[in-house]
C-alpha cells in the first residue's frame, strides 16, 4: 500500500508537469508509461451504491484516442463492480463513462485503457467514496 | 432481448458449438474439506464431477482426509495434493507451525500425492523455515508445488527451487500482462484461471487475456475452487462457464486450457 | 483535608460523573459524520416510472384490497397476506414461508420497496411490479397461471376499479391484465414505509449540531452505534439510510437446503433476470426512455455471485425476526453472535477482508443489540 501511494505521488509530479489545462477539481489520470497523453477525469463526489458517470478527457490533440475502457476495484476488499460500464465517445478525445456503481464505501482504484493507433496506454486513479 | 444474450452467452446457455459441449476438464483447483465430507458425500461429489464433465481434477483438502476419499471413490478422476495444514482457518498461521513438518512427512510416507498444495504464502513467508522445509521435501520427491500468493512469493519460491514446477493459484489475482511475465520469466510456471472471470467479458474473451492466451497456450489451466461445501454445487455451473467463454479461443488451445495443459504439468516431472 | 471532605468531593464527582455520561454525545468527529450517512429519514417520495399506475389513488386502494383478497391464489385459500401479514409488519413470523408447500426462504418484510434496483433475496427482479408476479404465478404460492387470474379478475368485484384504471378488460390479453395486477399490487406496497425512529432523532439532532438533543439518545445505543460504523464493520454492507447497499454478498451464512442441494443465491438470481421478459428493458415497463434498464444490461457475472444474498434493510428488522435468507437465526442477539463468531472457513481467503470475529464482549453485544433496536422503534 505504501508503495503504492509513492508510485501515484511520483506520478503525480511528472504528470502535472505536462501541457494540459486540467480544470482545478478533476482528477488527474496517472499514466503508467512516460509518453503517453495527459488525461483528466470530471466527476461529481461518486455517490455509495448508485449509478453516476464521468468525463474522461486526453489532453494531446495530435493523438486521437480511438476507444476507451474502464473498471475499478477496491485493493481491500479485492473485489470490483457489480457491473460493467457504458462508454460514449462524446467528442475528439473525450469520453464519457457511465452506470459506474461504487457498492462501498471505502478506496477504489480506477484503471482505464485507452486506445490509440494500435497502441494501447493504461492509467490509474483512486477515489474515496463515503 | 439481445441484451440478455450477452450475458447468456457468458453464462454458457448458449454454448458455441457441440464441441464445446463436449469438451473434458480438468478442474485444477478443488478441495474437499472437512466439513465438506459430511455435507457432500464422496458418491455425491463423484457424480457432480462425472455428470459435469469433469474428467480429471487437483483436489487437496484441509484435513487430508477429504482427498483420500475422494480419490478411494474415483481413482480414475482424482489427483491427489497434500494441503500443508488441517484447517483452513491456519492459512495466515501455518508458516509459522513447525508441526506442519511432521505433519507432512508423516502424510507423505503414507499416501501417494503429485502436488504439495494449494498453499497460502506471501513475500518473505517463503524464508521461513517451514516453508523452506516444505519446498525440500517437494524436490525430495519432485512434487509440483500449488502456490497461492503474490508474484514476490513466486519468486522467492523458484529462487529457492529453480527447477520447481509451480501451479500458480488463481494466476496471483494479477492482471494478464503481470501473470504473461511470471510465465515468461519462468518456464516451469503454470497458471490456474479459479474464481476468475474477468477473463470472459461480453463479447467473448477479453483482449488481454487473449493475448496472454494465445502467447503462453500450453500454461493456462481451469479450476472451480470448491473452497466452501456449498460449492460443490458450483462445479456443473463453472464447467460450463468454462466452456461458453473457451468456445472464443481456436480449439486446440481451448482444449489445452481446459484439459490437457493440466495433463502436461503433471507430466513435466 | 479530613475525610468528610474527601468523601463529599468522591461523591460529587460521581454525581458529575454520571450526570454527564447520561448526557453526552460520546461519538467522535468521524463517527457523527459516519453516521449523518445513514440519513436523512424518510427519503423523498418517489414515483416508479416503470408503472404508470404508481402513486395513483384508485390503484393504491384497489392494491391494498387485491393484497388480502383470497382471489389471488387459484384455490382461493391464501392471498398475499397470509405470508405478507399487515398485523406482523408485513411478514410471517416463521423461519421459511409456507405456501402450497414449505419454501426455501424467509419471508420477507415489505417496508419501503419503492424504486430499490432489485428485489427478493437473490435480486430475481428489477422492479416492484415484476417481483409481484412471482409469488402470482408461483405454484408453491398462489399457483395462478395468466388465464386463471384473468377469469378470477373478471368475475370479481373489482373489475369496475380494475376497468377505471387500464381500460376495458375484453380485449385485454391475459398478460396485460396480470402484470397490470402486480402493478396495482405494486402502486399499494409503495407506500409502506417506515417512519422516523429515535435514531433518526439522533441523527437529525446531530446534523443540525444540536447536542442537548441528540445526547438523549441512549449511550448503550451510541456505544452499539460506534462499534457498527466502526470495528463492527457493519456499515460497509448495512450502509445508507436503510441500511442496506442493496447489493449481494456473503455473511457467512450456509446456504445448504432442507431438501438437498443448494440455494444459489445472486447466481440464480441473474439467471432468472436475464430469461424474465418482465425486466426494464422488456416491453412492459411503461417507462418509455428504460431508465432503470442500465442496472440489468450491466449487471456482471461472477463467481463470488454464487450463495451471494441481498443485504437486507434494518429498519423495522428488530420486528421481523427470525433472520437471514434462510430464517436460521431466531433473534437480533443470535445474529450478533453470528457476526461476533464468523465461521472465516465460509468466506473465500480473498474475498471482502470485512468480516472477521468480533471479539465482543457481552456489554458490546448488548449495546449493538441496544443499537439495532433503534432503528425499528417508529
Ligand atoms: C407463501 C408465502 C408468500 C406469499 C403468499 C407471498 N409472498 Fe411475497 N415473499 C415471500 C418470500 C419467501 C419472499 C422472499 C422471496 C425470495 O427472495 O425468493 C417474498 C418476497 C416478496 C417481495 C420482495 C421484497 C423485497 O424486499 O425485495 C415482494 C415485493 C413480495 N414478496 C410481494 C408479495 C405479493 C404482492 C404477494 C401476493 C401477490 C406475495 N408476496 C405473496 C413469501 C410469500
Ligand atoms: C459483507 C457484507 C455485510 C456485513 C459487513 C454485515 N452484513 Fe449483515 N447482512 C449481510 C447479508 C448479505 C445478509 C443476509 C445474509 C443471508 O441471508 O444469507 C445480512 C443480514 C443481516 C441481518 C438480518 C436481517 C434480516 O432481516 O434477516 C442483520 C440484523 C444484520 N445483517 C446485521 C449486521 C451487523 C450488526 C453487522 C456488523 C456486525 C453486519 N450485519 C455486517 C451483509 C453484511
Amino acid at each position: 500500500m505504501i508503495a503504492r501511494t509513492a508510485f501515484l505521488a511520483s506520478f503525480a509530479l511528472s504528470s502535472s508537469a505536462l501541457a494540459c489545462p486540467t480544470p482545478p477539481d478533476a482528477t488527474q489520470l496517472i499514466p503508467e508509461a512516460d509518453h503517453a497523453p495527459a488525461a483528466y477525469a470530471e466527476m461529481n463526489t461518486p455517490p455509495l451504491s448508485a449509478p453516476f458517470a464521468m468525463l474522461v478527457t486526453f489532453c494531446d490533440p495530435a493523438q486521437k484516442i480511438e476507444a476507451l475502457m474502464f473498471d475499478a476495484l477496491m485493493p481491500a476488499h479485492r473485489h470490483g463492480m457489480n457491473f460493467t460500464v457504458d462508454v460514449s465517445k462524446i467528442a475528439d478525445n473525450r469520453f464519457e463513462v457511465s452506470n459506474i456503481v461504487f457498492h462501498m464505501p471505502g478506496l477504489w482504484e480506477l484503471q482505464f485503457g485507452a486506445e490509440f493507433a494500435g497502441r494501447a496506454y493504461t492509467y490509474i486513479a483512486e477515489v474515496q467514496v463515503k | 432481448m439481445k441484451v440478455s444474450l450477452q450475458i447468456l452467452a457468458v453464462l454458457g446457455v448458449l454454448a458455441t458449438s457441440a464441441h464445446a459441449e463436449e469438451l473434458p476438464i480438468f478442474d485444477a483447483h478443488m478441495h474437499y474439506s472437512h466439513d465438506a465430507v459430511s455435507f457432500v458425500p464422496p458418491n455425491e461429489v463423484v457424480k457432480i464431477l462425472r455428470d459435469a464433465g469433469v474428467r480429471k481434477a487437483l483436489v487437496s483438502s484441509s484435513d487430508d482426509r477429504g482427498t483420500q476419499l475422494l480419490k478411494a471413490a474415483a481413482p480414475d478422476i482424482i489427483v491427489p495434493a497434500l494441503r500443508p495444514y488441517e484447517r483452513r482457518g491456519a492459512i495466515g498461521t501455518w508458516m509459522h507451525d513447525p508441526s506442519v513438518i511432521d505433519y507432512l512427512a508423516k502424510k507423505l510416507a503414507k499416501f501417494e500425492y503429485e502436488a504439495i498444495g494449494e498453499f497460502h504464502a506471501y513475500g518473505d513467508d517463503i524464508q521461513t523455515k517451514v516453508i523452506q522445509t516444505m519446498i525440500g521435501m517437494a524436490r525430495e520427491r519432485n512434487l509440483l508445488l500449488h502456490h497461492h500468493g503474490d508474484r514476490e512469493a513466486l519468486d522467492q519460491i523458484l529462487a529457492t527451487w529453480p527447477e520447481a514446477r509451480v501451479l500458480w493459484a488463481h494466476s496471483g489475482f494479477a492482471p494478464p500482462n503481470e501473470v504473461a511475465n511470471a510465465l515468461r520469466t519462468y518456464p516451469r510456471v503454470w497458471a490456474d484461471l479459479a474464481y476468475r472471470s474477468d477473463m470472459a467479458d461480453s463479447s467473448g474473451v477479453d483482449e488481454d487475456w487473449r493475448k496472454a492466451f494465445e502467447k503462453f497456450p500450453d500454461r493456462f489451466m481451469v479450476g472451480t475452487d470448491t473452497f466452501a461445501p456449498e460449492r460443490w454445487h458450483y462445479v456443473g455451473r463453472h464447467a460450463e462457464f468454462s466452456r461458453s467463454w473457451l468456445a472464443h479461443l481456436p480449439d486446440d488451445i481451448a482444449r489445452k486450457i481446459a484439459f490437457e495443459n493440466a495433463e502436461a504439468m503433471l507430466a513435466a516431472k | 483535608m479530613n475525610w468528610v471532605v474527601r468523601l463529599v468531593g468522591v461523591l460529587v464527582c460521581l454525581l458529575c460523573g454520571l450526570s454527564s455520561a447520561q448526557a453526552d454525545v460520546i461519538l467522535s468527529k468521524a463517527e457523527i459524520d459516519q453516521t449523518l450517512r445513514h440519513g436523512p429519514w424518510p427519503p423523498e417520495v418517489v414515483l416508479d416510472p416503470s408503472n404508470r399506475v404508481s402513486g395513483d389513488t384508485t390503484a393504491i386502494s384497489l392494491g391494498e384490497v387485491l393484497f388480502s383478497d383470497l382471489m389471488l391464489s387459484r384455490d382461493r385459500t391464501i392471498s398475499c397476506a397470509s405470508c405478507h401479514d399487515p398485523e406482523q409488519n408485513f411478514t410471517d413470523g416463521l423461519p421459511r414461508a409456507e405456501g402450497r408447500k414449505t419454501l426455501d426462504r424467509n419471508t420477507q418484510a415489505l417496508w419501503n420497496l419503492a424504486v430499490q434496483r432489485w428485489y427478493g433475496w437473490s435480486g430475481d427482479s428489477d422492479s416492484l411490479w415484476a417481483q409481484n408476479l412471482t409469488p402470482l404465478l408461483n405454484p408453491d404460492e398462489l399457483g395462478h397461471d395468466e388465464n386463471s387470474l384473468r377469469a378470477a379478475l373478471v368475475a370479481s368485484v373489482h373489475r369496475p376499479a380494475y376497468e377505471a384504471l387500464f381500460g376495458e378488460m375484453d380485449a385485454e390479453p391475459a398478460v396485460e391484465t396480470t402484470v397490470n395486477v402486480s402493478k396495482v399490487l405494486a402502486a399499494y406496497i409503495e407506500t409502506l414505509r417506515s417512519g422516523k425512529t429515535s435514531f433518526d432523532q439522533f441523527r437529525d439532532a446531530l446534523a443540525s449540531g444540536d447536542m442537548k438533543k441528540a445526547a438523549q439518545y441512549p449511550l448503550s445505543a451510541q456505544r452499539g452505534l460506534q462499534i457498527f460504523v466502526g470495528r463492527g464493520n457493519c456499515a460497509f454492507c448495512h450502509s445508507g439510510p436503510a441500511f442496506t447497499n442493496g447489493e449481494f454478498h456473503h455473511a457467512a451464512v450456509p446456504f445448504f437446503l432442507e431438501r438437498g442441494g443448494v440455494d444459489p443465491g445472486r447466481a440464480e438470481g441473474i439467471d432468472r433476470l436475464m430469461e424474465s421478459p418482465f425486466t426494464l428493458a422488456g416491453e412492459f415497463s411503461d417507462d418509455g426512455s428504460k431508465a432503470g434498464a442500465w442496472a440489468v444490461r450491466n449487471v456482471r457475472f461472477q463467481h463470488g455471485n454464487f450463495g451471494a444474498f441481498r443485504v437486507p434493510t434494518l429498519r423495522r428488522a428488530a420486528r421481523t425476526a427470525p433472520y437471514m435468507h434462510d430464517g436460521s437465526l431466531r433473534d437480533l442477539a443470535s445474529v450478533i453472535q453470528h457476526y461476533n463468531q464468523i465461521d472465516m472457513e465460509r468466506l473465500h481467503s480473498d474475498g471482502e477482508a470485512i468480516l472477521r470475529p468480533l471479539g465482543l464482549s457481552d456489554q458490546d453485544a448488548e449495546d449493538l443489540e441496544d443499537f439495532l433496536r433503534t432503528l425499528s422503534d417508529d
